[in-house]
């Protein structure tokens, strides 16, 4: 049975979880590919893609933040290729890829080495 | 609570209307340190609830007495209102510090006595606020 | 444990979640001010937030999601953004009321001053969110706010008028010396206090805390449909011993020293020790829950692993939201800001933004993509739809009362 996806209503702003089931993220934004008919190669994730979607100087501003955290500012988004999605249903998408493995987790492992980790009985 | 926020009265009704509020206001504060007073008394409080009832009633009592006062009264007979009103809610006011003092010091005789003051001046409030 | 325990330790929790800093303070005042003509405001709050807990249980149970979570996928992107920063600053200010609440009961209790109080409850609050498992938060707390039940016991021990009290409750009427605006700013007030949007926030999330599925909707359905009336009933009773008490004497409430005072004259010492006790724990439960409550509202936006059956190491982003969110309100606190007056101030404005929280809900659970057969039943939707029209005509009418009356003057 094939059903007809929106992909402004079945992906984009839906749960990433991973395939140790830990929550790694919205689907702030897809990848396209070029050509007549495009098809999407990736899920889009992190400030850097949500800051233009939210758009006005939050957004800008929580664009800027995602940069700071890229690795030689670099504004690319991070991305989960589209072919590693396994499951999509009412309580997110689910792709095949451990959690420490998705790319989309700068901020977390900032905020644990940073203040988390520092606080007695975190772990 | 927010009894330090106050426009000034426009008129002698106004200022009336002012006057009547702040005592009626003054009846609630004398009556709740009273009734906590007594019931201390009676053994049925813990003694910090006491301290906290009067003390707060004391304060209220005070920012009552200085709302009134940033009131200008706008003609004759207001100022002679507010000398009779002043007094009275002043003596109140005095004699709720003597109360908190009394139950600090957990000074039971002095704690009755005024009580004793207090329903007297109550009186004269309560008169305030009804010829007002 | 068996279920029959296990039910009634849910129904006890509900109770004892139901109150807080905003229902002993709104319900001590309208008592004292407006006798029981205000008992409708109560009954009708308690009946929204009865129906809205329901359907984010049924949410929480088959969706697999709190209701939170499903906000972006629904409202999209920008609109969920306004939502969750305006819920945000609102739990704030209610977690501000709470930290304060604690402090004065504190300082009820023990004649130090509650400022002094404010870090030390604010540190316990986060040390409870940080350590403390989710089901000892809400048993522990819930069981010992169940202590308010002497304002119950001491409404009997007053021997108070009933006949007066029932025709007061059901022939409402403005007391004498009294604006209709100010009436209509505190029925706002108590109204709000019902329905404060943490609670539904924080059942939908805490049903995903504690692993609810389709088997656990009947028992969720009993803690809500009889354990949040009894705490309405609970606010009713705070309400009730005031009248007979404060009312005649013209004690205008402005301290929760002054809610006590009833107990007092009716059951003495032991009774204010009850009294305490409850205050104690209604107030600082709903401290931890607000707290987590707001980090579960920016963690679902975000889609970042949240909750407390994580360690912190694991959902490092929630933890520091919820420290952030202690710190800030602690903060506010302490400038001396009259802890009854943030109080009030965010009853009513939690009024104003009731909709926010409680509109996503009805939505989500009208959702078959989500809730398959479980979807919301006619019932439901008549009374979710009546009360969200009621919420809205709060929500426009609150900010003119609040400037007509200067905030219940």
């Amino acid at each position: 049975m094939t059903r007809t996806m929106w992909a402004n209503r079945d992906l984009l702003d839906r749960l990433l979880i991973a395939a140790d089931g830990e929550h790694v993220g919205m689907v702030d934004d897809l990848e396209l590919s070029d050509g007549p008919a495009p098809e999407i190669t990736a899920l889009l994730s992190g400030p850097t893609a949500l800051g233009p979607r939210v758009g006005g100087r939050l957004g800008s501003w929580w664009l800027a933040v995602g940069r700071r955290l890229r690795p030689a500012d670099d504004p690319y988004p991070n991305r989960v290729p589209f072919a590693q999605v396994t499951t999509i249903n009412h309580r997110g998408i689910a792709v095949a890829v451990e959690s420490a493995e998705v790319p989309t987790r700068r901020l977390r492992g900032w905020v644990h080495d940073k203040v988390i980790d520092r606080i007695p009985g975190s772990g | 609570m927010l009894a330090g926020c106050v426009s000034p009265a426009i008129n002698a009704d106004g200022y009336r209307g002012k006057v009547s509020q702040s005592a009626k206001k003054m009846v609630g504060l004398v009556n709740a340190a009273r009734l906590a007073a007594q019931l201390d008394l009676d053994g049925k409080m813990l003694h910090t609830i006491t301290d906290n009832v009067v003390t707060d009633a004391e304060k209220d009592a005070q920012s009552v007495l200085s709302s009134l006062d940033s009131v200008q009264p706008p003609d004759e007979s207001s100022i002679k209102l507010r000398s009779n009103a002043d007094d009275v809610l002043q003596q109140a006011a005095s004699q709720l510090a003597d109360l908190r003092i009394a139950v600090r010091r957990r000074d039971q005789p002095s704690m009755r006595s005024t009580l004793g003051d207090l329903g007297k001046t109550l009186a004269d409030v309560q008169h305030v606020q009804d010829v007002t | 444990m068996t279920r029959l325990m296990q039910l009634t330790l849910g129904i006890v929790t509900a109770i004892g979640g139901f109150v807080d800093i905003g229902n002993l303070v709104t319900s001590g005042i309208a008592g004292a001010r407006f006798g029981m003509s205000l008992t409708w405001a109560i009954v009708l709050g308690t009946i929204g937030m009865t129906v809205f807990a329901e359907m984010a249980g049924r949410v929480s149970a088959v969706a697999g999601r709190a209701v939170f979570h499903a906000v972006r996928e629904r409202l999209g992107v920008r609109t969920a953004l306004i939502n969750m920063v305006s819920s945000t600053v609102l739990n704030l200010l209610t977690l501000a009321a709470e930290l304060g609440g604690v402090s004065l009961v504190l300082q009820l209790a023990t004649g130090v001053n509650y400022l002094i109080w404010v870090p030390i409850v604010g540190l316990f609050c986060w040390l409870v969110v940080w350590r403390l498992p989710f089901s000892l938060l809400e048993n522990v707390f819930g069981l010992l706010g169940l202590a308010l039940i002497v304002f119950v016991v001491a409404l009997f021990r007053l021997h108070p008028d009933w006949h007066g009290l029932w025709h007061g409750a059901s022939h409402p009427s403005v007391a004498a010396g009294e604006g209709i605006p100010t009436y209509f700013f505190y029925a706002v007030s108590v109204f709000g206090a019902c329905l404060v949007p943490y609670q539904v926030q924080f059942f939908s999330s805490g049903g995903r805390e504690e692993h609810w599925n389709e088997k656990s909707i009947p028992d969720m359905r009993m803690n809500a449909i009889i354990g949040f009336p009894l705490g309405g009933l609970l606010s009713i009773a705070i309400m009730a011993v005031a009248v007979p008490v404060l009312q005649p004497l013209h004690v205008d409430v402005a301290h929760l020293g002054q809610v006590t005072l009833p107990v007092a004259q009716a059951a003495g010492v032991a009774g204010l020790a009850f009294v305490l006790l409850g205050f104690f724990a209604a107030t600082f439960a709903a401290a931890a829950e607000c707290t987590l409550a707001t980090g579960y509202l920016i963690s679902q936006y975000f889609g970042w692993s949240w909750g407390k059956s994580h360690r912190p190491a694991q959902a490092p982003r929630f933890h520091l939201v919820c420290i952030a969110c202690v710190i800030a309100a602690t903060g506010f606190i302490l400038t001396t800001v009259d802890p009854i007056t943030v109080t009030l101030v965010s009853v009513v404005l939690g009024a104003a933004a009731v909709p926010l929280t409680y509109f996503p809900v009805l939505m989500v659970a009208n959702d078959r993509d989500y809730m398959g057969r479980h979807v919301n039943r006619a019932f439901s939707n008549t009374l979710g739809s009546v009360f969200l029209l009621l919420m809205l005509i709060t929500s426009v009418a609150t900010l003119p009362l609040l400037f007509i009356t200067k905030a219940g003057l």
